[in-house]
């Protein structure tokens, strides 16, 4: 048997089946379209890194005053 | 002294840790999706799955070889450069993997050099600059890091699904790079820093030398075993303890997410059930590693992460002994908070045993012994199933080992080794190199 997965431990892949079913059961318990997901989804990804980004700037302004 | 804070008046380590965190979502969520990728690619070439899953499966033996190998790197040249550099090559990877038309091309540049990039900007490299950065709220620290993981498989895996119904695996490929050049990096050029001594700062944002206890603040001597040698390190009992507790960690998170669905389908579980079960799970490591972490720096590691195998053997008993679902809902909630709760109470432990000198590659063997656990769980589930037609013996060893990994975990010296235990030096000592 070939490992596929060691599904969300150490970055291992996730098997795809059992991600198969993860989506099947998400699809069936929100009912938005995909668009809508991928924006919200997308929206919650570049967030965290301009709220960084933010908190470094903020750090860099007072560190010059 | 300068300021210990942020303009919020938060200290800057956690800027750092925020910014692991984030690296940790993108590089190892988006791996987690590869298998999403499977069946298009799959559809779209006439691969077969098994050799699309070669892939993944050099991928996990390569990026668990290159460990250590990293780590030596890390300790010579840094965290920032290393990280940074493994973000351009993930990065560009993603983007290759877009105009992926041979499977030799996928297993080069999946399994190969995305796994050994995937070392360098890992969580190992990550823990070890943030153990520079914090003494007495390591475990925390490394805990926010470690649920980065966990995070982004539950936000980037169905952003990649769906991603791939609407526009295709090739952009999906090509999204997942260009997030990382443009929205990961960035962030490590800018907030990485190597030590908080670098910007006038202390561990921990302590605003003056500490004094000694675990309670208290940490004494800045040498850690007990630390050692000019990595190679030292294997001359005392807690760096096999350790690696040999991972390992049996690494075999009993491998076994059951390699062989979940066909253990669930024997079972006679349903696919929503078993969905429902294993995604409770997964949101489940994010709570328990935050616990672990907070509780490990209150409480002390080696106590904790024994309780954390105990409870993971438990799981692993209520799957063989309570059937039907009470006993796969059982599993996943004891389970599902030991998952990654040994994360930081491993590294952090072996920081503060061993020190900050080597600590790149000695996290990076712990974290090898993990991956082979892992990879020899995966194959001998497989040959005992074929043998005796059911994964009982499995589970049977899986609890059995994990029963051991906490005996071993408590049989640790804390007290004598850890620099969390150590007196303060006298006045006038040298501080630690940190």
């Amino acid at each position: 048997m070939i490992p596929l997965s060691a599904a969300l431990h150490h970055g291992e892949a996730g098997d795809p089946e059992l991600l198969g079913w993860i989506m099947h059961r998400l699809d069936a318990l929100i009912s938005l379209d995909p668009a809508t997901i991928v924006a919200l989804l997308g929206l919650a990804v570049v967030a965290m890194p301009v709220a960084v980004l933010a908190l470094y700037a903020r750090h860099k302004r007072k560190a010059l005053r | 002294m300068t300021k210990p804070a942020i303009g919020n008046g938060m200290f800057y380590g956690w800027l750092v840790v925020a910014a692991s965190f984030f690296i940790s979502f993108l590089t190892v969520g988006g791996r987690n999706g590869f298998g999403l990728f499977v069946i298009p690619m799959s559809d779209e070439f006439g691969w077969s799955r098994g050799a699309i899953s070669l892939a993944a499966s050099i991928g996990f033996l390569i990026n668990g070889v290159s460990q250590p190998f990293m780590g030596r790197i890390y300790d010579r040249i840094g965290a920032r450069k290393l990280i940074l550099a493994s973000l351009v090559v993930i990065g560009l990877s993603n983007l290759l993997l877009a105009a992926t038309n041979h499977i030799i091309f996928l297993i080069l540049v999946f399994g190969v050099i995305m796994s050994v990039a995937l070392s360098g900007g890992s969580l190992n490299t990550a823990v070890a600059v943030i153990s520079k950065w914090f003494q007495r709220k390591r475990a925390t620290a490394v805990a926010v890091i470690a649920a980065g993981a966990p995070m982004g498989g539950l936000i980037l895996v169905p952003l990649s699904s769906y991603l791939i119904d609407l526009f295709g695996w090739r952009t999906t490929w090509a999204v997942l790079g260009l997030m990382v050049l443009f929205l990961a990096t960035p962030v490590a050029y800018f907030v990485m820093r190597e030590r908080p001594q670098e910007m006038g700062l202390l561990p921990d944002g302590d605003s003056e030398p500490a004094g000694g206890g675990a309670g208290g603040r940490m004494p800045p001597s040498k850690a007990p075993l630390e050692s000019d040698r990595w190679l030292a390190s294997f001359r005392s009992f807690p760096m096999w303890q350790l690696s040999g507790a991972y390992f049996v960690c690494g075999f009993t998170t491998a076994l059951i997410s390699a062989h979940f669905v066909p253990f669930a389908i024997e079972e006679g579980y349903s696919q929503a059930m078993a969905a429902a079960a294993f995604g409770a799970m997964s949101g489940l490591n994010v709570v328990g590693v935050l616990l672990a972490g907070a509780l490990g720096d209150r409480f002390g590691r080696k106590n904790l992460l024994a309780l954390v195998y105990f409870m993971r053997g438990g799981g692993y008993l209520t799957l063989l002994l309570i059937p039907g679902l009470l006993g796969l809902w059982s599993f996943s909630l004891v389970a599902g908070f030991s998952w990654i709760a040994t994360v930081p109470l491993t590294m952090a432990l072996t920081a503060d045993v061993y020190g900050l000198r080597n600590i790149g590659i000695l996290s990076g063997i712990v974290f090898t012994a993990h991956q082979i656990g892992g990879a020899i769980s995966v194959q001998l589930a497989g040959v005992l199933r074929d043998v005796t037609g059911s994964y009982d013996i499995s589970l049977m060893l899986a609890a059995a080992l994990l029963l051991t990994a906490g005996f071993v975990s408590l049989s640790i010296r804390e007290k004598r080794y850890s620099i969390r235990y150590q007196p303060p030096p006298a006045a006038g000592t040298a501080p630690q190199r940190a």
